[in-house]
């Protein structure tokens, strides 16, 4: 900052007044000094035409007068009475004394006589003459015998003279026979000129007086010479009159005073109007203060400010349009500098190249660095990918572009452990869109990891025997048979079933079941070969995926494959059991093409196996196909169902657990045909994918809730219908547009509406599917993920999803009260609650599901406890608040599961 | 040229009158008689004249062994220019030279009136040879230095005034005065004229000097019934006078009997024809004209000689000549009577002195304490001045 200058210290008053006061004063100055020059210059002028004036009238009235005088004298040398006189002695006198008498009459001058050495003659002021005899005009006219003129300067003796001296020349004689002195007080004449007092006239007479010049400071001065004729010279008469400048000055004085004394006035009133114009303008001003803070503490504002409509209060509407808005700001950074400090995510600023700018305190405690070991230093060594030294690729090409990057990854403590963590990385940019740092939300997800782990693993593995599940086995088929199919090399299913476990069950207890069935396990795995899959999939049955070797025949297969799987011996607690499995086999891309239909394959070999001589292997054969061709006849009536609008939709409440009131819908597809029966969704969708009708399907669901909203609405104000979509009818955007449209012909249309999609579909990595569950969430339609717990979703994964609730899957609801299985949903529930997300639980049928799911926070529910699912007309009958039902009763057989 | 040169020039030619008239060595110092004339007054004669007449006495006195036993006497002239200031300095200066016995005063009275006052103070000889204003005498008193050898107007203007009735048989006369103590004294003497004359003034004109017209007074005269005019003026003004009266027709023109001042000058030059336009008769006390005395012819001679004249009229102003001749020796006489140069005795001389048979008359003597004045009456005598300038005696 620059130095201040030194008028700021001063308040705005003091520096108004001072400003215009200054100017003020300097205004007054020139004007003073104008006023001054003018009236000076013009006084001047005037008083020097008055002055040229007078002096040409006294160059006039001396003029006249000297000249007379020498008329006078040289009439006076011409006369032959003078000449007779000068020759003449003793009473000459007598005529002589009138004769000058006469030419002095006038009385401005005096004539007297000198003898031709000089010597008074006959002087009428005897002592006038003798003075003037010393005159050097007289001594100079005397001894030159020629005119002599000239001045004397004035003393106690006489005023200042005009001399002038002539010579008398008689007709007879060449030398002069004596002189007339003739004298004339200058300054006598001028008496009748009645000259101003403070005119002074200075004279000279022949040659200039030498004071001519002298003391010309306050004086005005004008010169003039008058010539006199004499005798064919000219005898100058300089003139001199200077005015003394003191009255001009006293003008000038109380001309100055007047307008300082008006300067002085325009001051004061200037700085009255200053001071009160400077405290209306600082009361403004503190109003505007005021009035400021008052924005900012969110104070009405006071009114008074904006009565007028000047700069002030111009200044006063735009600051306060300003301080709205940066209050807006200031709240917003307020609670980001909130959120900063206390968000229980660490926080981790970088400018742009990438050195670390800022961290919050999370980060510190989750990582137990410094604060100040950190300021400075490279963020990126701190990301490592899982088991690298390397930072994540899409962390790296986030930075270099202005991508936002979301992820998981470690991050390195400070003992140089590593933390799993969900981070979202995104730039920081400027008012001009540029990236000046980057900021990383980090969150510790370890336990979430590990819950994940722990979920993962019990949602894939058998909890009996730890093999993978069918659910897994399901994920592991669709990495071996889905999109590389032509690659894959020959494989066989097995569909594995124990024989009679029942009876071992009743015979021996569930423990000893337990026991052998883990045997078995075992076993199975001992016995396939290397590279295998295995899976239970549920309490006696297991499948394995065996890889065969290429091009090789049946018979040889069943000559030399699986032929020991099937008997063992168990030692249990109760001794030595017997056990033995049924087998089914199909052989992939031989008996079927598809993992459906391979497991069906292998399930009709099963069956023949169960129904012809149970502990044997039997291999699949196109005779056993009766369910192939079932599947091949829903394929062929579903487009006609579709069109014919043969499929019904049937919706199945949603209830608050805690009160019973219906909340929601889920609309499911029933299809009832003449020749197969009733087709669950789970079958026929699966066959509705394989020929691309999924699509389609969606959107005849979507419009028929449409259709039915209103009256459901009407219903049950305020409920919500959800849809269930595979990840087919994503694949491209005819869905989405559907939807859309719906939107733009009713803007209510698609209000209370939810998309439902399961865990393994999002999972499944569809293409274009997250953009558009973004439009729909963009245009009202929240996304739920179904059967949650099934997929193989990862934490980060549905932090990308604009996810609203999770369902429960029905199996883990189901398997609550089995012990092991009740953890998952506690960890579900949890889980969501982390991840801010609502939770509904699927398949609740019995009162203590239903409790132990409020107990665990879980307030959302849904299954035959309350209602089925049921066509419009029936629903429309429901009251506002469901009851649990009396099929509670069936729900104490723990091992009834019910299936949708 | 300044005065004061012009000072000194004519001291100069003071002194080469002395050298040319010491023409001997002379052991002894001079004695000093001392003249101031109106030299500078281009129409005047008299001062040359007078001069001449001292040198012609000087020489004679000179040849003869001089003064105080053989001093030789020496002429100083100053020129007064015929103003009196200047003729009163140049007496003063004259007279202060050492041994200057006596200094003699020329034509112009008030010169003479104004410079002679001086004689008590200078206490030398002061001889008026020419000017006849009475008031040079009269105003001396006892025991004056002031002497005269020369017309007096108490005299000499009763003689005009005597001559106009007797040769023209004018009883009423005009008198043309200059405006000056000459004129006054003429005016004077006319005023208080002699009871037995019969003419008497009856219109008095005043003139000064430079007038050149007359008209007024001649008309004014003739109102007055003037039947001569007796007329007081130098040559030059006499002159003016002449030709203007000499325009009137001859009946109108007056007789003039003229006091001698225009004898003292050129004024036949000046006047030209009306010299013989004009009758008149001018007063005179000498001339050389048929003059039998020894003294005279002695002078006429010497002057002639100095002077280069052919013939005794064209000596100009013979009275001044005559008057000097006559002085010269009574001062030589005095002064060797007195035995010393001290002007208080050579004064006491001059009036103690013995007869002495002089050019213009017999002096017996010629001053004493109670007369100053050495002529009278008797050397009247009246001149016409013929148009050569050469001045004839009347009857």
């Amino acid at each position: 900052m620059k130095d201040r200058a030194p008028g700021t210290a001063q308040s705005l008053k003091q520096r108004i007044r001072h400003e215009l006061t200054r100017l003020i004063r300097v205004y007054v100055v020139i004007t003073g000094l104008f006023v001054v020059v003018t009236a000076l210059t013009i006084s001047f002028y005037y008083k020097l035409s008055e002055l040229e004036h007078q002096r040409d009238l006294v160059a006039a009235k001396l003029g006249f007068a000297a000249d007379n005088m020498l008329q006078q004298m040289q009439a006076l040398g011409a006369s032959s009475v003078l000449w007779t006189g000068i020759t003449d002695t003793v009473g000459r006198s007598i005529y002589l004394e009138p004769l000058l008498k006469q030419f002095n009459q006038l009385g401005t001058h005096q004539l007297f006589l000198l003898d031709y050495r000089g010597r008074i003659l006959l002087a009428p002021d005897r002592a006038l003459a003798e003075l003037l005899l010393q005159a050097a005009p007289v001594v100079r006219a005397v001894s030159d015998a020629a005119p002599g003129y000239g001045m004397r300067p004035g003393d106690s003796l006489s005023p200042e003279l005009f001399i002038y001296t002539q010579p008398i020349f008689s007709p007879q004689l060449e030398m002069p026979v004596g002189f007339i002195v003739g004298s004339m007080n200058p300054q006598a004449p001028l008496k009748d000129l009645a000259l101003k007092d403070d005119i002074r006239v200075t004279l000279g007479f022949g040659e200039a007086p030498k004071q001519f010049k002298l003391d010309e400071t306050f004086l005005l001065a004008s010169e003039k010479t008058v010539w006199l004729s004499r005798d064919g010279k000219q005898i100058p008469i300089y003139l001199h009159l200077a005015q003394a400048q003191w009255d001009k000055l006293l003008f000038v004085l109380v001309l100055l005073m007047l307008t300082f004394a008006l300067g002085d006035w325009i001051v004061r009133r200037i700085n009255e109007w200053a001071r009160e114009f400077a405290a209306n303008t600082t009361e403004r001003l503190d109003q505007l203060v005021q009035s400021c803070q008052d924005i900012l503490v969110g104070r009405t504002l006071n009114a008074s400010a904006q009565d007028y409509d000047d700069e002030i209060a111009s200044v006063f509407t735009n600051l306060g349009k300003m301080l709205a808005q940066q209050k807006v700001l200031t709240d917003e950074l307020r609670t980001t500098s909130l959120v900063f400090t206390t968000a229980a995510e660490a926080i981790l600023v970088t400018d742009q190249n990438g050195r670390i700018v800022d961290v919050n305190p999370a980060l510190i405690r989750m990582t137990g660095y410094t604060r100040e070991g950190l300021i400075g230093q490279l963020a990126g060594p701190l990301y490592r990918v899982a088991g690298s030294d390397e930072q994540p690729l899409g962390i790296a090409q986030a930075l270099t572009s202005q991508e936002v990057w979301h992820g998981e990854t470690f991050f390195f403590n400070r003992d140089g452990s590593h933390i799993p963590t969900a981070t979202s990385i995104s730039p920081i940019v400027d008012d001009k869109g540029a990236t000046i740092g980057r900021v990383a939300v980090i969150s510790d997800v370890t336990k979430l990891k590990q819950a994940e782990e722990k979920l993962r693993f019990l949602a894939y593995h058998d909890s009996l025997t730890e093999l993978p599940n069918f659910r897994m086995l399901n994920s592991l088929v669709e990495d071996r048979f889905g999109e590389t199919q032509g690659e894959q090399r020959s494989a066989a299913l097995l569909f594995i079933d124990m024989d009679r476990l029942k009876a071992l069950n009743d015979n021996y207890g569930h423990d000893i079941g337990d026991v052998v069935i883990k045997a078995i396990a075992k076993h199975l795995a001992a016995r396939l070969p290397q590279g295998s899959i295995l899976c239970r999939r549920s309490g006696d049955e297991f499948i394995a995926i065996v890889n065969l070797p290429e091009g090789i025949d049946l018979a040889t297969l069943r000559r030399d494959y699986f032929l020991d799987l099937n008997q063992l011996l168990v030692s249990t607690a109760a001794g030595l059991v017997a056990a033995s499995v049924s087998v089914g086999v199909a052989r992939y891309s031989v008996d079927a093409s598809n993992f459906n239909d391979l497991m069906i394959c292998a399930d009709i070999a099963l069956n023949e196996a169960k129904q012809t001589q149970r502990g044997t292997v039997v291999w699949y054969e196109p005779d056993m196909g009766e369910k192939l061709y079932r599947n091949k006849l829903i394929q062929s009536k579903l487009v006609k169902a579709l069109t014919e609008n043969v499929l019904q939709v049937h919706y199945q409440p949603e209830v608050d657990l805690r009160t019973g009131e219906l909340i929601g819908l889920e609309a499911l597809l029933r299809w009832s045909d003449p020749e197969l029966g009733e087709i669950e969704p789970s079958e026929f969708i699966h066959i509705a994918e394989d020929v691309h009708l999924a699509e389609g399907i969606a959107i005849y669901v979507f419009n028929q809730i449409v259709k039915d909203k209103p009256k459901i609405r009407r219903h049950f104000p305020g409920v919500v219908i959800a849809f269930n979509v595979g990840p087919q009818a994503f694949r491209d955007f005819r869905l989405v547009n559907a939807i859309t449209e719906q939107l733009e012909g009713d803007e209510a249309g698609l209000s209370g509406l939810e998309i439902e999609i399961t865990e393994s579909d999002i999972a499944s990595g569809e293409k274009n599917l997250l953009k558009q569950l973004r439009m729909l969430a963009g245009v009202g339609v929240p996304v739920v993920i179904d059967d949650f717990g099934t997929g193989y979703s990862s934490l980060s994964r549905l932090s990308n999803f604009p996810i609203s609730r999770l369902k429960i899957d029905r199996d883990f609801v189901a398997s609550m009260q089995s012990g092991r299985q009740a953890r998952i949903v506690e960890v579900i529930i949890n889980m969501a609650a982390v991840l801010k997300l609502e939770v509904t639980a699927e398949g609740v049928e019995n009162q203590a599901q239903r409790q132990r799911l409020i107990e665990l926070g879980c307030y959302r529910g849904q299954g035959w406890l309350y209602a089925r699912a049921m066509p419009l007309h029936e629903l429309l009958n429901l009251p506002a608040v469901l009851l649990p039902t009396a099929a509670e009763d069936l729900t104490g057989m723990p091992d009834v599961v019910a299936a949708s | 040229m300044t005065i004061k040169s012009k000072s000194h020039a004519m001291l100069a030619a003071a002194l080469l009158v002395c050298a040319l008239t010491s023409h001997k060595a002379w052991a002894a110092e001079p004695v000093h008689i001392g003249f101031d004339g109106a030299y500078g007054i281009k129409t005047n004669t008299a001062a040359k004249s007078i001069e001449r007449g001292v040198l012609a006495a000087m020489e004679e006195i000179n040849a003869a062994g001089g003064v105080l036993g053989g001093r030789p006497l020496r002429l100083l002239t100053r020129d007064n220019q015929g103003l009196p200031a200047r003729a009163k300095d140049n007496v003063a200066e004259l007279a202060a030279v050492l041994d200057m016995v006596g200094v003699l005063g020329g034509k112009y009275s008030p010169a003479i009136v104004e410079s002679f006052a001086q004689g008590p103070a200078l206490r030398v000889p002061l001889i008026s040879v020419w000017g006849s204003a009475d008031e040079i005498t009269d105003a001396a008193g006892s025991g004056s230095y002031v002497f005269r050898l020369s017309l007096k107007d108490i005299w000499g203007v009763q003689a005009l005034l005597d001559r106009a009735d007797r040769r023209y048989q004018a009883k009423r006369v005009c008198a043309v005065l200059p405006n000056t103590a000459w004129g006054r004294s003429s005016d004077s003497v006319l005023k208080k004229k002699n009871p037995k004359t019969d003419a008497s003034v009856v219109f008095t004109a005043w003139y000064n000097w430079g007038d050149t017209s007359f008209t007024e007074t001649l008309t004014s005269c003739r109102n007055s019934g003037g039947q001569a005019v007796i007329l007081v003026a130098n040559e030059k003004e006499a002159a003016a006078f002449f030709q203007e009266m000499a325009r009137l027709p001859v009946p109108q023109r007056f007789p003039v009997v003229a006091h001698w001042g225009m004898a003292g000058g050129v004024f036949h030059e000046l006047a030209g024809d009306a010299v013989e336009a004009v009758d008149h008769q001018v007063i005179q006390t000498f001339t050389f004209i048929d003059n039998k005395r020894p003294a005279a012819q002695r002078l006429a001679k010497s002057v002639m000689a100095t002077g280069g004249f052919t013939s005794l009229t064209q000596i100009p102003s013979p009275v001044g000549a005559a008057h000097a001749y006559d002085m010269t020796h009574l001062l030589a006489l005095a002064v060797n009577k007195a035995g010393s140069t001290n002007g208080a005795k050579v004064r006491q001389a001059l009036e103690n002195l013995p007869a002495h048979q002089g050019a213009v008359r017999l002096y017996a003597p010629a001053f004493s304490a109670k007369s100053h004045e050495a002529l009278g009456p008797d050397q009247v005598m009246f001149v016409k001045i013929e148009r050569s300038g050469a001045l004839s005696p009347q009857k």
